[in-house]
């Protein structure tokens, strides 16, 4: 009895330290969007959360450069599906990208990639004069890119299936609105693959949200990079 | 006997000041015919107070308006024939307007304004483009469709991939050839381009249609390839 009694204050005590604690971390995060997996553990220890990534790619850009996940490494990059014929949403979809690079064109924790799901037309220079009309001078920093450089039969099933990996990978099937290769929208993917949130290019308000957004996965980046965690 | 003297007052009398002008009344419905005294305030314009000039706009006086006949409402002072505006203010108002009128009707060429219709080519571009947009969306569909009766691994998939590449292809070769009309051109040319582009597309949309009508068919004599594909990983 006299030990209960004992416990009690150092509950209390412990409850309202944790609740008053000034030094708590209270950064605003970006949720990670898509399916997640839950793994148990071998040990019994609590389980392991698998959240769903962007599937492994390989492209080539308007340099005629190779890039696969690991070109994106340890950086955020927004992503997008156009092709250079197209007459419809593409040049508003650009233009709007255009002006987030315009922001962070020298911000080297992001890049941005374009999709052609036009591989048959959109070849390297065809890619390359793209970029030079969008004033793109750096394939490192914007990348327009095809999955048949090479004249892949297959090139188009290709990129049709990783745009739809890319939404599917963002939102479970029953929600994915369909079109995904043509819907002005755009994947902001962190640094580790995870998707991190879509925007519709062609509503003001979902830009907005985008530019409002973005310095929060920036930060949380920065936190993961050594020597600036501790800060 | 006489009345006892009223006793003094305890503090002097304040000072009496003149009564203000009454300027404002409450509106009210008026049941009786209001007193001709009271000064006529319908018309008064903010700077209609007493010592400001009320520039443009001069309101009569009714004591002596009686040259002119009165046109009275049941006795009630006359409102809009009550207020004479200046021929000045008047011819200004007027050539404001006309130049008003002329710069809205002389340019045959502005541009679109938002709360002006669309000009029937723009109407008709429009509609181009909802229709190719449409079409994109569906190129999605098609190319589902195409893995999954890929992966029947059956002898008799040919047609039906062969049927989605034909249509995949002409709508890509729609999308190639297509060079929308510079805005500059006349009204009549552009519309009549956006109408010729709609009746290609709109074959390319029935061979759409029952391209994936017949790929869905397939797919569903085939229960095998029915089940959701899992997703892709292109490497």
């Amino acid at each position: 009895m006299f030990q209960r009694l004992l416990l009690l204050p150092i509950l209390v005590a412990t409850l309202f330290t944790a609740c008053s604690d000034p030094k708590a971390p209270t950064a605003a995060q970006l949720p990670i969007m898509g399916e997640r997996d839950v793994h148990p553990r071998a040990d019994g220890g609590p389980a392991d959360t698998v959240f769903a990534t962007v599937p492994a790619f390989r492209l080539t850009n308007q340099a005629g450069q190779v890039i696969t996940n690991k070109t994106f490494a340890g950086r955020a990059y927004l992503a997008d599906f156009f092709f250079a014929t197209c007459p419809g949403i593409c040049p508003k979809m650009q233009g709007e990208l255009l002006k987030v690079y315009a922001k962070y064109a020298k911000d080297p924790r992001i890049v941005f990639l374009s999709h052609t799901i036009d591989p048959a037309h959109d070849s390297i220079p065809v890619l390359k004069d793209y970029a030079q009309r969008l004033g793109i001078a750096d394939a490192n920093r914007w990348h327009f890119a095809t999955t048949g450089a090479h004249g892949e039969p297959t090139a188009k099933d290709t990129v049709f299936q990783l745009a739809r990996a890319y939404f599917t990978a963002a939102l479970p099937d029953k929600q994915a609105p369909g079109g995904f290769a043509h819907n002005g929208t755009f994947a902001l993917v962190d640094d580790r693959g995870h998707i991190r949130g879509l925007y519709d290019s062609l509503n003001p308000k979902e830009v907005d949200r985008l530019f409002a957004e973005l310095p929060i996965l920036l930060a949380e980046i920065d936190t993961r990079k050594p020597g600036v965690a501790g800060r | 006997m006489a009345a006892p003297e009223p006793a003094p007052p305890l503090t002097p009398p304040l000072p009496r000041f003149p009564k203000p002008p009454l300027h404002l009344s409450i509106s009210l419905p008026r049941l009786s015919k209001p007193s001709p005294d009271l000064p006529n305030l319908r018309h008064a314009s903010p700077n209609s107070r007493p010592g400001l000039p009320n520039p443009g706009i001069t309101r009569k006086n009714p004591s002596s308006s009686s040259s002119r006949p009165r046109h009275t409402h049941a006795g009630y002072p006359p409102y809009l024939w009550d207020v004479k505006v200046s021929s000045k203010i008047a011819w200004r108002g007027a050539i404001v307007a006309c130049a008003a009128w002329v710069a809205a009707c002389s340019s045959p060429n502005k541009p679109i304004s938002e709360k002006q219709p669309p000009s029937p080519a723009t109407t008709a571009e429009m509609a181009l483009m909802a229709r190719h947009d449409s079409l994109m969306a569906k190129e999605d569909e098609l190319f589902a469709l195409k893995s999954k009766i890929a992966a029947t691994h059956s002898p008799a998939a040919g047609p039906y991939l062969r049927g989605i590449a034909a249509a995949d292809a002409a709508m890509m070769s729609w999308m190639h050839q297509y060079r929308a009309p510079d805005t500059t051109a006349a009204p009549a040319a552009r519309l009549a381009y956006f109408q010729q582009q709609q009746q290609v597309l709109a074959r390319v949309s029935q061979q759409f249609r029952a391209t994936m009508d017949s790929a869905a068919l397939f797919i569903s004599q085939h229960p095998a390839t029915a089940a959701p594909g899992t997703p892709a990983s292109p490497k």
